[in-house]
């Protein structure tokens, strides 16, 4: 698979203290929907915005199907870019915000007609094309946005937080659509988000930022199967953490000491050796409660704190190895609707369930 | 099942028009107290004012029963009045003495024919010795003047206490001696150019203004909040002085001797110095420099609510630098411009102080002769009607604005 973009040995400062992006390695695949996930503040858009040209990388370089682009002016790039604001042109219809791009590149008229139309017919907003931006609501404006990005076929688009500004509902059609779109059309796409579970569904892989860094570039199952590290497991799904020492490293795992008595064996991650310390990530929903749990490789006897119902599911609070936020997610099957809380239970959980992370 | 339809719309229409007009009703009662005050202090003077154009009260009371009968009568016959007319003139003119009625009227006529003023007040000193068998005779014998049709059409014409005199030399037309209204001759024409000349004056000031203060106002827009405030400041700083003082401070500037030319002399730029005052030069600059804080007031209100993501997105789309600002970001910022144009050159219209300090003779606005009317020939209606001529203009272009910004766009400042 070819490379569309790479950044190599990106580093990015505003104040000339502090880099924002340190030392960003990244190649993006042709044809690939990527996803840059991460906290507040964690450089994502400096990554998108130094990609589409309105921020210069202090340090390093980023090249665009080979080539480097830190001289080429963002509007010589021909990058699609989706703002989280949309942007659409107050004061221009929408039919001639799509048109915009195409009239700057000097299309003809009627083709030009043509290709809005098409680009309407994509977002299915085909009616709305002589409103104004300000009459649509706003999931038709990103519509619109999305359109207008795509209308001059761009062999990349960037949307930087598309749907944050909408309800869930309407979040969740949207991403579908955006998905079917990129489906369709065989475009790049590097998307960002603070919705990990947008990341999730979306994404052929997705790049975990923290502080300037890339914790993780992995396809989705990989990164909640298999983190990398503490942060990654920490930020992608629920997770419980048990604390420990590693006592002992054999071919499928290892096998952790916890504090309070008792040991845990699990995969490792990398970086685990026998003496070191390493934190058990364990999934809520990887642990089974009651008889079923005596055949698994770790059982434990816990209190039940909480309750919480979910409806599909439900969620138990425990105390667990010395842990008081010990989270067990069990499918409401009638089974497990016995439990109560201030019961003593069992829960058990298999050694590749679990992952000892530093 | 049409017709439902369409009931249900116009039913629906006229909902919605009520709901409007409740939200229109509670905003016109906020702004009630700040309506009735100028009510009082600023509409009914002002009104009271433009009434004296129309007024014309001297000889209808000085001369009352004179007055009625000259309003009767008509100059175009090419004759002079008959003997009633002169006969109660001569007792009206005697009876307005002893309350100097008569000077009051001598100063009232000469204001449409130059030497009125000598007549009146020689014929009524001479009224009781003179000579005669009939009044005509005896005002002849005063003056030959009181034989000329003319004399009697300028009193005429003063008669009514009702008159559209003052519009007729507002606008630069006389009363022919038959009554007949024609234009000034060439040589006597002046209010037009005045009014042509205002509109000048202020359109390059309010031009001049934008061509400056567009680049200022979308600095500091674009500025953190931090500098900006500090650039503000300065562009506020004007407003800390009189505006006597920042004209009298461009006439030390630009004075034959003063800062200017001497460093233009210093440098060999010119021998003896540039006439940058009392012209029309002059007026631009020191205009411009007291009307430009407001228009970059007002165009930096708008455009501090212009996102720049506009201009990034239209980079994104493909456009150059220039063109995503002429096309993403100037259109927003049109009512803007529109507003400190409107703003500014409203306030050029009515400027008076410094185009009357710094200025030339033909360089003087309307508002300078209206003020001169008002405190030095004390003619009141002419300056009324010069006045509410500016104000109607004003407003038909704020009309035009106000259509042209789409109506409920109109924002000043
Ligand atoms: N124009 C700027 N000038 C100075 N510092 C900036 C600027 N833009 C961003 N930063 C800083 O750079 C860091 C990274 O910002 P960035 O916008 O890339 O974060 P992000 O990952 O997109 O966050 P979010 O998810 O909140 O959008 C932040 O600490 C931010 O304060
Ligand atoms: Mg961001």
């Amino acid at each position: 698979m070819s490379t569309i973009v790479s950044f190599k040995n990106v580093q990015k400062t505003y104040d000339g203290e502090t880099l924002v992006v340190k030392n960003l390695n990244l190649d993006i695949r042709t044809g690939e929907f990527l996803t840059m996930l991460g906290p507040s503040g964690s450089g994502k858009t400096t990554c998108l915005m130094m990609l589409a040209g309105f921020e210069t990388a202090t340090h390093g370089e980023i090249l665009l199907k080979g080539k480097p682009i830190n001289r080429i002016p963002p509007e010589r790039r021909n990058i699609g870019m989706v703002f989280q604001s949309y942007a659409l042109f107050p004061h221009m219809s929408v039919a001639e915000n799509l048109a915009f791009p195409l009239k700057v590149r000097k299309v003809p008229c009627s083709e030009a007609g043509e290709r809005v139309k098409k680009a309407l017919a994509m977002v299915n907003m085909q009616s709305f094309a002589n409103r104004m931006p300000a009459q649509l609501s706003g999931g038709q404006q990103q519509r619109i946005a999305v359109a207008r990005a795509l209308v001059f076929e761009p062999a990349l688009v960037l949307m930087d937080e598309p749907l944050g500004a909408l309800d869930k509902q309407l979040r969740e059609q949207m991403q579908y659509e955006i998905k079917r779109i990129h489906e369709e059309s065989g475009l790049t796409v590097v998307y960002v988000t603070h919705d990990q579970g947008e990341a999730m569904t979306m994404s052929d892989r997705i790049a975990v930022f923290n502080n300037g860094i890339i914790q993780q570039l992995a396809p989705p199952s990989e990164l909640y199967e298999q983190p990398e590290n503490a942060f990654v497991a920490r930020f992608i799904g629920e997770n419980n953490e048990l604390k420990g020492t590693v006592s002992e490293m054999h071919d499928h795992g290892c096998v952790v000491e916890l504090p309070h008595g008792g040991s845990v064996r699990a995969s490792a991650g990398s970086g685990i050796a026998v003496g070191s310390t390493a934190g058990i990530s364990l999934r809520p929903e990887r642990i089974t409660i009651g008889e079923g749990a005596r055949q698994c490789d770790n059982v434990f006897h816990g209190g039940v704190k909480d309750l919480i119902y979910y409806g599909d599911h439900l969620r138990i609070v425990m105390v667990v190895c010395g842990h008081d936020d010990f989270i067990v997610k069990v499918p409401n099957d009638g089974m497990n609707r016995r439990v109560r809380v201030g019961d003593g239970i069992d829960v058990g959980w298999m050694a590749d369930g679990c992952r000892a992370l530093r | 099942m049409g017709d439902a339809h369409v009931t249900g719309g116009r039913s629906l229409k006229s909902k919605l028009r009520r709901a409007e007009r409740m939200e229109q009703v509670k905003a016109y009662l906020l702004i009630l107290p700040l309506f009735a005050f100028l009510l009082i202090c600023f509409l009914l003077p002002i009104g009271a004012l433009l009434v004296k154009g129309f007024t014309d009260p001297t000889l209808s009371d000085e001369l009352p029963r004179a007055a009625a009968m000259l309003r009767e009568w008509e100059p175009a016959g090419g004759e002079v009045p008959d003997e009633e007319i002169f006969a109660t003139f001569a007792k009206d003119l005697a009876a307005s003495r002893p309350t100097d009625g008569a000077s009051r009227v001598a100063k009232r006529l000469n204001i449409d024919q130059p030497g009125m003023r000598t007549l009146i007040l020689k014929t009524a000193n001479k009224l009781d010795t003179v000579e005669g068998a009939t009044w005509r005779d005896k005002l002849v014998s005063i003056d030959s003047r009181w034989g000329a049709v003319a004399t009697w059409s300028t009193l005429k014409y003063a008669a009514s206490p009702w008159t559209l005199g003052y519009y007729i030399k507002a606008l630069d037309f006389t009363r022919d001696e038959r009554g007949e209204i024609v234009q000034q001759p060439e040589g006597q024409r002046l209010y037009r150019d005045v009014f042509v000349r205002t509109a000048v004056v202020s359109l390059s000031v309010s031009v001049i203004c934008l061509l400056l203060g567009y680049p200022v106002a979308y600095f500091l827009a674009a500025l953190p909040a931090r500098y900006s405030n500090l650039f503000m400041i300065m562009v506020l700083l004007p407003f800390w002085t009189s505006i006597l003082v920042r004209t009298t401070a461009w006439v030390v500037a630009l004075q034959s001797n003063g800062v200017i030319n001497a460093l233009l002399i210093r440098l060999g730029v010119t021998e003896d110095g540039f006439a940058l005052i009392y012209n029309r030069f002059g007026v631009l600059v020191a205009m411009t420099h007291i009307l430009l804080p407001y228009a970059i007031l007002s165009l930096y209100s708008v455009m501090k609510g212009v996102p720049v993501i506009y201009v990034k997105a239209a980079r994104s789309l493909g456009a150059g630098p220039i063109r995503a600002f002429f096309q993403a970001y100037f259109p927003q910022t049109l009512p803007g411009v529109a507003a400190a144009g409107m703003l500014t050159f409203i306030l050029a219209v009515g400027y008076y102080i410094t185009p009357a300090i710094v200025g030339g003779p033909s360089d003087q606005l309307a508002s300078y002769y209206i003020a001169n009317h008002v405190n030095t020939t004390l003619n009141w209606g002419l300056a009324s009607a010069l006045a509410s001529m500016l104000l109607v203009g004003v407003l038909l272009l704020y009309a035009v604005f106000v259509r042209l910004t789409g109506g409920r766009g109109a924002k000043l400042g």
